[in-house]
């Protein structure tokens, strides 16, 4: 419009004359301004004020997310989902730092600084390698960030709260999970990776939540199947070249609920041996931090949504995580109050809670998180042994310490992965354990050679003398899948009615 | 059952129920020295309950909380420094800083599908397929050194031995508990394979079998 009205005026003058006139509208805030262009015809433009809450409802605030996106994907020229997933990442950014984010002003082109920078360090990439990568590219054409901003990038990613670690000279941990947290199922939620899923009921069919989480005051407390939650697993295991403790956590309800990459690490801490002591110095750390979201909940999409706390591990973790001495303690189940076996002098004990080796039939009476509580708070000055009347195993049920998590029996994973390495090298000692018996020690080695040579050239999975003997995951499935091989090769060693047991046992 | 992270159905669930009870209750009926450890106690009457509650048993595994271990051993030396700790503090950091996206994140275009490239085109599924080192040395492909042979071999004599010593405890104490001696009367069948050289024959065969094993290799 100033071009065709002051034609005489060169491209300087011009802007110096838009600048004018911008900041004297700026200042008197006119109600009209009145444009003619240079067909002849005059629009009017008005300014409306139109109110706007700053705190709406959900389904006003959807309307103006909806809104903003179709803009913001108009005015950029590309896609709205696009578009959206950087305003949520602006918007996340902004929330996190505490101030104002900054709207881009130009059409995305090149890849989110933030990606290349996690892609950069989660692929081992060194910055000069990656600049030797845009270089080749075209350092302005490619999008692809400089070193400098990439530092920069990194650095205020780590200083973000979901982010940030300390140490208290023990270990290594997150300073906030629940944040953590809830970025992660906001990237599985923008994924489409976040999958809703509830409890089961006596029908087996899901209960459906749709109560609202309200909050509650015990962090032990067990919400309703019908209030809506989140799944979260927390495990701990040591391990390692060189030994350390690795606390996690991760969503159970979604895609890939294994995924390393999609489970937070969320401390390390070094240790020789995973006893007592050392879980004690870790539960103090880790146990405030997991109950404020277990009392107060995650933001779930603007809601706040119930953490069910689900218990990850290994039998020792566990056992020594609930108060229990381990697998060798006479009632070693995590679940029930099964015995270990029958002996001479716990007879009645054993017809009253039960007894383990009585297969599928062993049923013990239920653990409950209110006798967790009882002998928490019983053995908060010292373990059993240290009181002066020592409890007897009927009150007890072999819990002999302070419980470090107090946590819903049922809410304890089964270990599905120990379970399955478990019980195949306990299939293929059992063989070598049948040939023992029936033949002697020296037919019991010529089978137990044989089947090496089996599992290796037969199965694929190469026996390893290493914790004790154990196979990976992966071999164990694939051992399970050509298990006719050993079952085979157990045949030639063993009686007719053993090996016949055997294959029933294995077939299953 | 114990893998899947999809939902189980009603019948799934009762399959894995029945499964378990028949494979623990067989075992004990048919082995009299087989113990039922604290596992296979869970594996056969609480798996198949908390399946019933929780719809799967493959999402609460401890599959993504071990692979951290090797993640760690691979990684920890990227982040030098003057402690074992703050190296740890490193890693932390770093590793909270590349969670969010994942891998699909990383994967902007589509991925390579043998299956769907058509006729003609390479889409190893079976066994034979050469994917796997095991594979392709028993292909008689190189690869393999023979010190490497050598020490599958040591491995796999390790661990007979060892597997034996476990199976000869627990069987000498369940002769003590039982009060009895080994059974020297099982008499072997028309259909078990059985050499009349005996025990020192079966042994020795078994030896051949390694040997020729290694040459083949």
């Amino acid at each position: 419009m100033l071009h065709t009205t002051y034609g005489a005026l060169d491209g300087p003058l011009l802007a110096h004359v838009d600048l004018l006139v911008s900041r004297h509208l700026a200042a008197i805030r006119p109600e009209d301004i009145v444009a003619t262009f240079a067909n002849g015809k005059k629009r009017t433009y008005r300014r409306v004020i139109e109110p706007r809450k700053e705190d709406v409802g959900p389904r006003h605030a959807r309307r103006r997310h909806a809104q903003a996106k179709e803009e913001v994907a108009r005015i950029f020229r590309v896609d709205p989902g696009f578009a959206s997933a950087v305003m949520d990442d602006v918007c996340r950014l902004a929330r996190a730092s505490g101030g104002v984010a900054l709207a881009p002003t130009a059409a995305v082109s090149a890849l989110p600084q933030r990606l290349q920078a996690q892609f950069m360090v989660d692929n081992n990439v060194s910055k000069a390698t990656f600049q030797r990568f845009r270089r080749l590219l075209g350092p302005r054409e490619c999008g692809l960030a400089t070193a400098q901003q990439l530092r920069a990038e990194l650095r205020s990613a780590s200083e973000e709260e979901n982010n940030k670690a300390t140490t208290n000279g023990d270990g290594v941990y997150l300073i906030s999970p629940r944040a953590a947290v809830e970025v992660l199922i906001f990237y599985l939620r923008r994924k489409n990776q976040f999958i809703e899923r509830g409890l089961r009921g006596a029908d087996v069919r899901a209960v459906a939540a749709t109560l609202p989480f309200v909050g509650q005051t015990s962090a032990s407390a067990l919400h309703s199947s019908a209030v809506q939650d989140v799944h979260i697993c927390f495990g701990l295991d040591k391990g390692g070249l060189i030994s350390s403790c690795k606390a996690v956590l991760s969503c159970a309800i979604q895609l890939n609920p294994t995924s390393r990459g999609h489970s937070i690490l969320y401390g390390v801490f070094l240790c020789k041996k995973d006893d007592r002591e050392a879980l004690a110095r870790m539960a103090d750390v880790y146990v405030p931090d997991l109950d404020t979201p277990r009392t107060g909940g995650v933001d779930v999409g603007g809601h706040q949504r119930a953490v069910r706390l689900i218990l990850i591990g290994d039998y020792s973790f566990m056992t020594t995580w609930v108060g229990q001495k381990g697998a060798s303690s006479r009632m070693p189940c995590l679940w029930c109050t099964v015995l270990r076996r029958r002996t001479h002098g716990n007879g009645l004990l054993v017809d009253q809670w039960g007894d383990m080796q009585d297969g599928s039939r062993a049923r013990g009476v239920s653990r409950c998180r209110e006798h967790s509580q009882q002998m928490a708070a019983a053995f908060a000055a010292g373990d059993n042994a240290r009181r002066a009347t020592p409890m007897p195993l009927e009150e007890h049920f072999s819990i002999e310490r302070r419980s470090l998590l107090i946590i819903e029996p049922s809410h304890i994973s089964p270990m599905p992965l120990h379970l399955t390495l478990g019980v195949t090298g306990a299939i293929l000692r059992l063989g070598i354990e049948a040939v023992y018996f029936h033949h002697g020690p020296a037919r019991a080695s010529a089978y137990a050679m044989n089947l090496t040579l089996a599992l290796r050239f037969a199965v694929g999975a190469t026996p390893k003398p290493y914790f004790g003997g154990a196979f990976e995951g992966r071999q164990c499935q694939l051992i399970a899948r050509r298990l006719s091989a050993v079952i085979d090769l157990f045949e030639t060693h063993a009686p007719a009615a053993d090996a016949a047991a055997y294959r029933a046992a294995c077939d299953t | 059952m114990l893998t899947l992270t999809r939902d189980s159905s009603e019948d799934e669930a009762a399959a894995l129920r029945a499964g378990t009870a028949r494979f623990v209750d067989g075992l004990c009926a048919a082995f009299p020295w087989f113990t039922v450890t604290p596992k296979l106690h869970t594996l056969c009457c609480h798996a198949p309950d908390l399946l019933d509650l929780f719809g799967s048993l493959g999402r609460y595994s401890e599959l993504g909380l071990e692979s951290w271990h090797g993640h760690f051993n691979q990684n920890a030396a990227h982040h030098a420094s003057d402690s074992f700790l703050s190296s740890c503090l490193s890693y932390v950091k770093r590793s909270a800083v590349t969670r969010a996206p994942g891998n699909d994140a990383y994967n902007r275009g589509l991925k390579r599908s043998p299956s769907k490239a058509g006729p003609g085109a390479r889409d190893a599924k079976s066994q034979k397929d050469k994917r796997t080192k095991t594979w392709k040395s028993q292909a008689g492909a190189a690869g393999v050194s023979a010190s490497c042979l050598l020490r599958q071999s040591k491995d796999r004599c390790k661990w007979a031995s060892d597997n034996l010593a476990a199976a000869a405890t627990r069987i000498e104490s369940h002769w003590n508990r039982e009060q009895e001696g080994p059974p020297n009367t099982h008499v072997p069948g028309e259909d078990e394979t059985w050499d009349g050289a005996g025990e020192f024959g079966e042994l020795l065969e078994a030896k051949t079998a390694c040997l020729l094993a290694l040459m083949e290799e």
